[in-house]
């Protein structure tokens, strides 16, 4: 189908945008890579009075180290993250999460921030913001404001941004050392929606005990999520593919419990996804192991 | 589709856009919900591009926009203004290009109303990527749909239209 | 005008004639096609499955920007009539009987603005019970229609009566309940249409999607009560169909309508999203399968009872539930002398999309059902499974030989093509290679599928065909000496233009650039029966081949008038006719076109001016029988449920091959279904008819990651008595692939005894039986 009619205008800055938000609220979207808004756009079911259009304005753009942790910006497309050397060295996930996302054709023109304020349940990056404790920093004309990632993700496709609101850029703090991350999925095709997905932070003490675990599902529910019960197990024990596994166990009969059919496959899945992410978080945290 | 309809829609505002298409510059007034392949077909006249899906999953409607391969149907011509388009019409100066010519030779398309879109695909491949493995050709070509060839033989003609231009610029050296 | 230094062109895989315009984006379907003045519709339509309209409201549409016109049934009250169902109206006006169904059009300047007017209507519906499933419209009570006291629609049966008997006494019974699932053929271009219709002259021109330009001529004349004469069917490119673009559609018909309502050219085009429910869907049938062996693996006896949707209506010129019906009965007991054969086919209505053909019609789940059967009889009986079919196959020396539903194979190459098949798959060493690959934890299978394939239909005895039998074809020589070719069949990416060229230029000793192939213009075509069911190549190529056959003999009159030699003396080589064993003694095409229209009176006495035959080429075989044999091996996935084809085999007797390349363009497009059908596509319905998943991302088409890298394809090449000795091959890919991807997965399964009786095979499905097979062990 056709978008429906709206008007449009080019932000010429983040300010600018903000004014045009404000004045428009409810009625208003913004557009950035649009790989998200525009298909919802061409079946009409979203229906905005206002565009306003990001892609290029020049202070949303990119990104920068900050400290030891890097600042994402609003119109930062997926390409762009994904060549980056910092990225590729220091926040691996990041890198992996995007090579999950549709094909070249979205990379090119999708942005990181444009799917954390979509939030679609089968998405990559709210997980990824969860697990990485991403900061979200919320511009208006009534002032600027900083959440973390569990405040801002809610259900399906909602967030705690209010209409009037930017999402201006998300920050990635430097992972802390001695923790390894990892992102998994089953997609039957590649760039297809994940069936399930899972993504992990592992901490060691650097002798083989788990420190710290954080851990969340994507694809699995109304939106990502993370495990705390699954968590909390983790902490103090080896790691090792058993305690893995035992982890897998807890997060699958978690998400089975709020499953309305429940599935034998999908429990098997899940477990498998979070022993494998897990397995390649500790060996992210410990290579030596 | 009745959701969130508005009772006052507002008046079907133009913009103005400059762009180049196949080396071409224009200046336009669009309709700023008009999708960029609309644009391409109805306003620039180039009609190889093709509107398969509007959901930018078949890929048919694949252009090459500052040297990236991206979906047309997902792009709206409004947010197109200083940008480098090419289109499968500006792929060859004058008959076929190299990697048309493979396609032709292996066979690679039947009814062809994915091809456009794959040829572009596989030129910005080719472009980034002189000796791309199979892996990364199929990568390549698994962001499009086509019913009628079963993809084999264009996997076979991007590999050796890339083979060919290796081979080629072997040959001059 | 040189041949293909000397080499005949038939045989060889000619470079595509079609192809360097399509490869610069030069191609023009319907949609590329806007004279000014054109307008556009968007339908307007029914999100409900079965309601009546209560009440359609046009007003705030009609204030909408650009908008030419919104109409409803009142406006336009025509209906399809047909004589195995309700009558089908253009427009819903009292009912609707399935979501998508179209109840109001709005005309407007562009689709946009047309859709924004569309939004606008409002339908106020008063829900009525809807009925989904075919085994509730079987049994009722509810109806798909308010005012129908009965679903079904079709009913046909053969059952002699001693195969119950037979079923009684055997060593060995087999039952099961196959089930397809409801698939969409889902061509990528999407149908559309141009209508523009000129009051002055009552001419009609439609330019169409369609895969048969001269039946739909005919069906839109009829259901407009124009003259047959007054409309014109123009077939541009289309981007493929599938049977998908067979069907007389209701949208056409609204665009012709509407044409002669407001004078203006009118443009409608699907777009994917309306395409779901708009355009027919296939399969969705159900067989009850009764088979009986002997201990010793003869075959004794098999019952097929199917049932099969019609949807909503009966479609025009074939229900899906008709053919699926009736070329799956007929083709069900594969290249098999079975002992006794019986069918019973239904087909019912229900508030769904209307069914049509989807390609190899009825065959694809023949050949799983048989071949699924008989590698089920190999197992229960402990006999290998290659021999239990070679025991059972159609042999050399049996020919002629009827098969159980009374069609006669004309083909025996079928132990040929499994023995081949089996050579190629290396089925001798299989076992050892799936021991081995349980041993490493992995799960592997191996499908075979020997099958025949009606194609070429042609006149089926005294009844109406349900095809057109015979095919049409003019080969005119232009006064410069090049050729035009005026075909009956047109393609929607089959290469037609390229094979019948290779025919003609074989002919005629002439280079195949100096030949231009046209079709697809009702016009200007000879009168044809479209591009389906395998027939174009054969019965096209037979009618050409005569015509092309035709005008050389003229040619060579004229020569033979010119040199002073008997005709029968004359040979044409090389762009020349010329005097067997003196070649100084020749003249060139160009010379006798330009005398055949410029100097006629250098003709030979009595010979007419010009240089064109038209034939017309009619198969008095009801159907022309392809043969061969599928293999696949296939690897599962325990946690995932994720399938890969690690081998696939085609071995293939399409009869002789014009063009290898393009037949097997054919073949692989087919298999690729094949995945499809097996694997990926399901088009579901909710409970209350809605449908789930109407799009790309969830209706999986077959993508390059669900191929193999390579599929093998084998050619035998048994003639068919046809001029020429083409058998059909656009639909055998398709034919045969389900049968030995879903014989794999059930293959692999092999030692825990679970069947695959449904599909798609889902990765869930795969997950649990590997999991039922070995519990608990990770990989």
């Amino acid at each position: 189908m056709k978008p429906p009619a709206f008007q449009y205008q080019r932000a010429e800055t983040a300010d600018h945008a903000v004014a045009l938000l404000a004045e428009f609220g409810e009625e208003a979207r913004i557009l950035a890579g649009g790989q998200s808004l525009v298909p919802l756009l061409n079946l009409r079911l979203a229906n905005p009075s206002y565009l306003v259009d990001i892609s290029k304005t020049p202070d949303l753009l990119a990104f920068e180290e900050v400290g030891a942790g890097l600042l994402v910006r609003a119109s930062m497309r997926y390409c762009e993250a994904e060549s980056n050397p910092i990225v590729r060295s220091r926040f691996p996930i990041i890198r992996d999460a995007i090579g999950m996302v549709g094909h070249d054709h979205i990379r090119n023109r999708g942005t990181v921030v444009g799917s954390l304020a979509h939030n679609d349940p089968a998405a990559e990056f709210p997980a990824v913001a969860l697990v990485c404790e991403v900061t979200f920093k919320l511009r208006s004309t009534r002032g600027v404001r900083e959440i973390s990632a569990a405040e801002f993700i809610g259900s399906a496709y909602t967030t705690a941004a209010a209409a009037d609101e930017l999402v201006e850029s998300v920050f990635f703090p430097a992972r802390p050392s001695g923790t390894g991350e990892a992102i998994v999925e089953y997609a039957r095709r590649p760039g297809d929606f994940a069936i399930a997905g899972i993504a992990c932070r592992l901490g060691s003490n650097g002798q083989g005990l788990i420190t710290e675990c954080r851990l969340a599902s994507f694809s699995c529910g109304p939106s990502a999520g993370r495990h705390k019960a699954a968590e909390a197990s983790a902490i103090g024990q080896i790691g090792e593919n058993s305690v893995f596994g035992e982890v897998g166990d807890l997060v699958a009969d978690e998400l089975s419990d709020i499953e309305a059919q429940p599935s034998p496959y999908r429990h098997r899945l899940v477990r498998y996804l979070v022993t494998e992410s897990l397995r390649r978080a500790w060996h992210d945290a410990e290579p030596t192991n | 589709m009745m959701q969130n309809r508005r009772t006052d829609p507002p008046v079907n505002e133009e913009v103005e856009i400059r762009v180049t298409v196949n080396g071409r510059h224009f200046r336009h007034r669009v309709p700023t919900r008009l999708l960029l392949v609309d644009y391409i077909r109805e306003v620039c006249g180039l009609l190889g591009t093709q509107a398969g899906c509007e959901q930018g999953v078949c890929g048919s409607c694949t252009v090459i926009v500052d040297g990236m391969a991206v979906r047309s149907c997902l792009v709206l011509a409004a947010q197109s203004d200083g940008e480098d388009i090419r289109t499968v019409e500006g792929l060859a100066s004058e008959g076929l290009s190299a990697l048309q010519r493979s396609f032709r030779e292996h066979h690679a398309l039947q009814c062809g109303f994915c091809i456009p879109g794959i040829l572009m695909t596989a030129q910005t491949l080719l472009d980034s990527d002189a000796e791309p493995t199979d892996q990364r050709i199929r990568d390549a070509v698994s962001g499009h749909t086509c019913r009628c060839t079963g993809y084999e033989p264009i996997v076979d003609a991007i590999r050796a239209a890339a083979r060919a231009e290796v081979e080629g610029s072997e040959a001059v050296l | 005008m040189t041949p293909l230094g000397g080499q005949a062109y038939s045989g060889t895989s000619v470079l595509r004639v079609e192809d360097a315009r399509a490869l610069v984006g030069q191609n023009r379907y319907v949609r590329d096609f806007e004279p000014l003045g054109t307008i556009h519709l968007a339908f307007v339509r029914s999100y409900i499955a079965h309601a009546l309209i209560a009440k359609v409201e046009v007003s705030e549409a009609l204030e909408c920007d650009g908008v030419f016109g919104v109409f409803t049934a009142a406006e336009i009250g025509q209906r399809i009539n047909n004589s195995m169902g309700p009558p089908q109206p253009l427009l819903a006006g009292k009912e609707v009987t399935y979501v998508g169904q179209p109840v109001a059009v709005v005309a407007a300047s562009n689709r946009y603005l047309a859709e924004d007017a569309a939004e606008a209507v409002v339908v106020e519906y008063e829900q009525l019970p809807q009925v989904v499933r075919i085994d509730e419209a079987l049994n009722g009570p509810c109806m798909a229609h308010q005012d129908l006291s009965n679903n079904v629609i079709l009913s046909d049966e053969n059952w002699p009566r001693e195969l119950d008997d037979v079923f009684a006494k055997a060593d060995l019974v087999l039952t099961d309940e196959f089930r397809t699932q409801r698939q969409v053929a889902m061509p990528m271009e999407t149908r559309g249409v141009l209508a523009t219709y000129e009051s002055g002259s009552g001419n009609l021109t439609l330019v169409s999607s369609t895969q048969m330009p001269h039946l739909l001529r005919s069906a839109v004349a009829e259901i407009l009560s124009l003259q047959e004469a007054s409309v014109r069917v123009i077939a541009p490119d289309v981007g493929g169909a599938f049977g998908v673009k067979l069907a007389v559609y209701v949208e056409d018909l609204v665009a012709a309508v509407l044409s002669q309502r407001t004078g203006r050219p009118v443009k409608w085009i699907s777009d994917r999203t309306e395409a779901f429910t708009s355009d027919y869907q296939s399969r969705g049938a159900r067989y009850q399968v009764t088979a009986a062996f002997s201990k010793h693996g003869e075959w004794q006896g098999l019952g097929v009872e199917i049932l099969s949707p019609a949807g909503a209506y009966v479609a025009i010129p074939w229900s899906g539930a008709l053919v699926e019906s009736f070329i799956g009965s007929l083709c069900m007991t594969g290249p098999y002398k079975i002992g006794a054969y019986g069918y019973r086919c239904l087909g019912v209505l229900t508030n769904t999309t209307p069914t049509c053909s989807y390609r190899a019609t009825g065959g694809p789940a023949a050949t799983w059902i048989t071949e699924t059967i008989i590698d089920r009889a190999a197992r229960a009986l402990g006999c290998d499974r290659a021999q239990i079919r070679r025991q059972n196959m159609i042999v050399p020396g049996d020919l002629p030989c009827s098969n159980g539903f009374g069609a006669e194979i004309d083909t025996d190459s079928h132990i040929e093509c499994l023995d081949m098949a089996l050579e190629k798959i290396d089925f001798g060493s299989w076992l050892d290679m799936q021991a081995t690959a349980r041993s490493e934890g992995r799960v592997i299978g191996l499908g075979l599928a020997s099958y025949v394939a009606p194609t070429a239909a042609g006149v089926a005895g005294s009844e109406a065909s349900l095809a057109i039998p015979f095919d049409s074809t003019t080969v005119r020589v232009e006064p410069s000496g090049h050729v035009t070719v005026l075909t009956g069949v047109s393609s929607q990416g089959q290469g037609l233009a390229t094979t019948l060229a290779q025919i003609v230029a074989d002919q005629l000793q002439i280079g195949i650039e100096d030949i231009k192939v046209h079709g697809g213009d009702t016009l200007t075509s000879p009168y044809g029966g479209g591009t389906h069911g395998s027939r174009a190549a054969v019965l096209g190529g037979a009618a050409t081949r005569l015509a092309a056959v035709a005008v050389a003999e003229k040619l060579k009159r004229i020569a033979a008038h010119l040199l002073e030699a008997d005709p029968k003396d004359i040979e044409l080589i090389s762009g020349s006719a010329s005097v067997r064993g003196v070649p100084a003694k020749s003249v060139s095409i160009e010379e006798l076109a330009m005398r055949a229209h410029l100097q006629v009176q250098s003709l030979p006495d009595g010979l007419e001016a010009g240089l064109e035959e038209t034939r017309r080429y009619v198969s008095w075989r009801p159907f022309t029988f392809a043969n061969g044999c599928h293999a696949a091996i296939v690897e599962l996935f325990r946690t995932t449920g994720h399938f890969r084809i690690l081998r696939y085999v085609v071995v293939q007797d399409g009869g002789v091959i014009i063009n290898p390349a393009i037949v097997e363009g054919q073949v692989r497009g087919g298999v690729a279904q094949g995945v499809g059908s097996t694997f990926l596509e399901e088009f579901a319905y909710g409970s209350d008819g809605t449908p789930v998943g109407v799009n790309l991302a969830e209706y999986r088409l077959p993508g390059v990651d669900d191929m193999p890298s390579l599929v093998e394809i084998y050619h035998v090449q048994t003639p068919s008595e046809h001029p020429g000795g083409m058998r059909g091959i656009g639909d055998a890919g398709l034919h045969a692939s389900v049968a030995p991807l879903a014989g794999a997965v059930e293959d692999a399964f092999a030692a825990s005894g679970a069947q695959i009786s449904q599909l798609p095979v889902s990765p869930d499905r795969i997950s649990d039986l590997i999991e039922a097979m070995s519990p608990g062990t990770e990989s």
